[in-house]
């Protein structure tokens, strides 16, 4: 049965995100007054932060997962910096390790006697910010096809490799969806690698999320993110259910005009990983 | 040797998660067959040093000499400072200060076995459980008491966990069950982790008698060999779940 390998040191598996950082991201989201732009890596840095967390054991961090970032706006690359800089997917011991720097924030936890005291958490930053240029969306596509493809290569038994896309708007340098097909007919042994896409919207609509029906979309571009968008594997579908989304095995890993609450919700629930599945 | 003359046997073994080190394994047991009182944890995998944790609780509780079992304020602040101390400076990295900020967890359950002459009745044993470690007591080849759980079907993803940060140890007695019941000569108790445990009440379910497979390999002459084969097995035929494995046996 597809999508059900385990995902172990020996075994790991990979998380891609790929970011949209043209001009258009520096406007603020749909509902918010926070730039999209400031929204995503907000979103990313406390995913990066969550997975680390999730895989970290006695011994350190264990390596059942490589992660990149790809930004696509005035260039299109890598994107985390520092150490990890021109990297495009590194062992998750190497994120944990190399933040750009290290916030702190404060958070209310019980006390132990049912009240509450302020704590100080550390909260790691990697990825920046950045609005500016055009939307070379099929040429990030391309360069994800190139690790993903490498990766399985390496790794031919692994679960299958997770795309994210998260953009505001139009392909620049063409139409993304051939390049989102091949992407999503690589393959490991345990099935074909998953491409989601989230759409950031300026405007305050109700987000659509993980549709099963293209034509409740409201126009070509968004139907088009459809089309490129893979369907839900078995553990992310019981996930989004979990979570109160009414989602069918027709449902399609996409947001539509996602506000803030919903970009964190998407990523979490995308990549979400239940220890049981987890194997050593 | 008990005063009356009786012996408590107690034979343990423990199988790593696979692709785990024995090293690696979160399950802790201990057995104080004078005092009659033996404890088993298991250690919350998504939490550091949780395997000490374990092995604190367990330790802790075998060596109580506190007649009454679930003193939580006496027993759990010590070990919980305990475990803050042996953590402590152990890394500097921001992952780890969070996770020990956090705390670690483990699911535990903790026996005690009266010795006769100690009141007037028949001896008895009293149990108590946070979580789904379990235990079963089997006399005259038949399961006489499961606990905490009595069925397959009631064991999940998020069970009760004893936590080492204060934070972490609220509503406590509400996530503690208790339990006690006759003790007899030839009783056996068993005492096993989560993942043993759902397979034991499963085969009893299916009218099997699942102790008689553990006794076995317990008087194999290499039992660690025979158990790891066993247990490796088991996961191949996928009736019981990749997960740290610990079980004990306490004759009486």
């Amino acid at each position: 049965m597809p999508y059900s390998a385990e995902i172990s040191r020996n075994n790991p598996t990979c998380l891609l995100f790929l970011i949209d950082q043209s001009k258009s991201m520096a406007s603020p989201i749909g509902g918010g007054g926070q730039k999209k732009s400031e929204v995503v890596a907000d979103a990313i840095n406390r995913l990066l932060q969550t997975l680390v967390l999730s895989c970290a054991r006695t011994e350190g961090i264990r390596n059942y997962f490589h992660v990149g970032v790809i930004g696509y706006g005035a260039t299109v690359g890598p994107a985390l910096g520092g150490a990890l800089a021109g990297q495009t997917l590194v062992p998750l011991s190497a994120v944990a390790d190399n933040p750009l720097r290290i916030e702190e924030r404060v958070k209310q936890v019980p006390d132990g006697a049912g009240g509450l005291v302020s704590q100080a958490i550390k909260f790691p930053v990697w990825f920046e910010p950045v609005a500016n240029g055009l939307t070379p969306m099929c040429e990030a596509l391309a360069l994800a096809w190139m690790a993903v493809n490498d990766f399985i290569v390496r790794i031919p038994t692994c679960y299958p490799p997770l795309i994210v896309n998260i953009t505001d708007g139009e392909a620049s340098d063409g139409d993304p969806e051939e390049n989102a097909a091949m992407v999503r007919q690589l393959a490991s042994d345990d099935g074909h690698v998953l491409l989601f896409n989230m759409h950031v919207s300026s405007k305050a609509e109700r987000p659509i999320e993980f549709p099963d029906n293209p034509d409740l979309l409201p126009d070509a571009w968004s139907r088009m993110l459809f089309r490129m968008s893979s369907k839900l594997p078995p553990r992310v579908l019981a996930t989004a259910a979990r979570e109160g989304y009414p989602v069918n095995e027709d449902s399609i890993g996409f947001m539509f005009n996602a506000d803030a609450v919903a970009v964190i919700r998407f990523l979490d629930i995308g990549t979400r990983v239940d220890a049981k599945n987890l194997r050593g | 040797m008990r005063p009356d003359g009786a012996v408590i046997e107690v034979n343990v073994l423990a199988v790593p998660k696979r692709g785990n080190t024995p090293a690696e394994c979160e399950d802790a047991f201990a057995a104080n067959a004078e005092k009659g009182r033996f404890a088993i944890a298991d250690g919350a995998s998504q939490s550091m040093f949780s395997g000490l944790w374990a092995r604190l609780l367990v330790d802790a509780f075998v060596a109580n000499p506190h007649p009454q079992l679930v003193l939580f304020h006496e027993w759990l602040l010590p070990l919980q400072e305990d475990w803050d101390a042996k953590t402590t400076g152990k890394s500097s990295s921001w992952y780890a200060q969070t996770k020990l900020q956090e705390g670690a967890f483990a699911t535990f359950l903790g026996i005690a076995l009266e010795k006769p002459g100690t009141r007037v009745g028949r001896p008895q044993w009293r149990a108590f459980a946070i979580g789904d470690a379990c235990l079963f007591q089997v006399r005259k080849d038949k399961l006489a008491r499961a606990f905490p759980l009595t069925k397959s079907a009631e064991f999940g993803n998020t069970p009760w966990l004893l936590g080492s940060r204060a934070a972490a140890s609220e509503n406590l007695l509400q996530k503690t069950t208790s339990a006690s019941g006759r003790l007899r000569r030839k009783d056996c108790f068993w005492l096993m982790t989560d993942a043993l445990g759902q397979w034991f009440l499963q085969e009893c379910e299916r009218q099997n008698k699942p102790w008689n497979h553990l006794e076995a390999l317990l008087r194999d002459s290499n039992p660690d060999g025979a158990f790891g084969r066993w247990v490796e097995d088991l996961r191949n035929r996928e009736e019981l779940r990749n997960d740290d494995v610990t079980v004990a046996e306490i004759r009486v």
